[in-house]
């Protein structure tokens, strides 16, 4: 991937708050024919104005969180199929059916790979001028579990905003960008 | 007596209270910026958890003088990503963040050695709205604040 992968999940993140916001002054229209009328046909239509309201509230929160780990999950794949890109060139050992087979075998294992391993070598090599860009992708990391676990009361994080999470993700793409 | 974790949370303490300082000075600023505005300030506390513990936060309402709900601020949290401190805060319309981010802002180094900061338009020390729509942080004074508790609540000042 020769292309930063992450801004179309910000647009889709920055869309969903403006449809909100939008969805919100919706339920505050003193008209209600206007009102109904930009309801229609949606799941708000037939709910009170109180249960619209508390409905949105709760998925905005949601939201949060599931564009941190659409987020995550766009980093994290950005990096196998760089590190993949990066094997090809086993593919040029001798015997040549030696290097397919090794690098077959190294591109399907780059799938099993730990990302907290993946960032623990990037911080000795691309990152290692700056420790802290693969401290800051593996909060990110951190938070995408506790979302994707279940928010569990047990454990507590660092909060992160789909802003801070893609602030700090993207600024290790345009490393890697920058060293194909 | 574990004397391997006393400086750690000598150090996590001293974090929550210079951030607890952070946000309490932040609360006396906007009382003032706002005390001719017909605006009124409550101050809460409320219990918050994060990775340096469990502890109390105060928060502050910002009602009109008719009683009409504009913007709660809750610290979120002093461990937070790329800032020192975080306070959300709440209208009826949205949410947003304001950060507290030290001078210049948070940066990075690329493989050359040459440092980019994350932020555009981070000057002194304090506390930052970042938002969408800006280019630039806004840093967090009273023109910032009144058009913050606008994005918040939709309440034209």
């Amino acid at each position: 991937m020769n292309f930063n992968p992450l801004p179309p999940i910000k647009q889709a993140y920055d869309t969903a708050q403006d449809s909100f916001r939008i969805a919100k002054r919706t339920l505050k229209t003193q008209h209600p024919q206007i009102r109904q009328r930009l309801l229609q046909r949606t799941t708000l239509e037939t709910q009170t104005l109180r249960e619209a309201e508390r409905v949105i509230n709760q998925n905005i929160q949601a939201a949060e969180g599931i564009f941190v780990l659409m987020l995550w999950a766009t980093f994290e794949r950005f990096l196998r199929d760089y590190l993949q890109h990066k094997g090809v060139i086993l593919q040029q050992m001798t015997p040549p059916d030696l290097a397919q087979a090794m690098y077959r075998h190294f591109h399907e294992e780059v799938e099993f790979w730990r990302p907290e391993d993946i960032l623990d070598f990037l911080k000795d090599s691309l990152l290692k001028q700056d420790p802290q860009l693969a401290g800051r992708a593996k909060a990110v990391y951190s938070f995408r579990n506790w979302i994707a676990h279940g928010k569990s009361a047990k454990k507590s994080v660092s909060p992160v905003s789909p802003d801070s999470a893609y602030t700090a993700l993207e600024s290790i793409v345009n490393i890697l960008l920058d060293n194909p | 007596m574990n004397l391997i974790a006393e400086p750690q949370s000598m150090a996590i303490a001293e974090q929550k209270r210079v951030y607890l300082q952070r946000v309490n000075q932040l609360y006396q600023n906007i009382q003032d910026w706002l005390k001719n505005d017909d605006l009124v300030c409550t101050q809460s506390e409320v219990e918050i958890a994060e990775t340096l513990g469990e502890y109390v936060v105060p928060t502050l309402a910002i009602q009109t003088v008719a009683g009409e709900d504009l913007a709660a601020l809750k610290p979120v949290g002093a461990d937070v990503l790329l800032a020192e401190g975080m306070i959300e805060v709440t209208g009826w319309l949205d949410h947003n963040y304001v950060l507290y981010l030290l001078a210049g802002g948070p940066t990075f180094l690329d493989p050359a050695g040459i440092k980019h900061p994350y932020y555009k338009g981070i000057g002194e020390e304090g506390w930052y709205w970042i938002n969408r729509l800006n280019t630039h942080a806004l840093r967090l004074n009273k023109p910032s604040l009144l058009q913050l508790i606008t994005w918040v609540s939709d309440h034209e000042f």
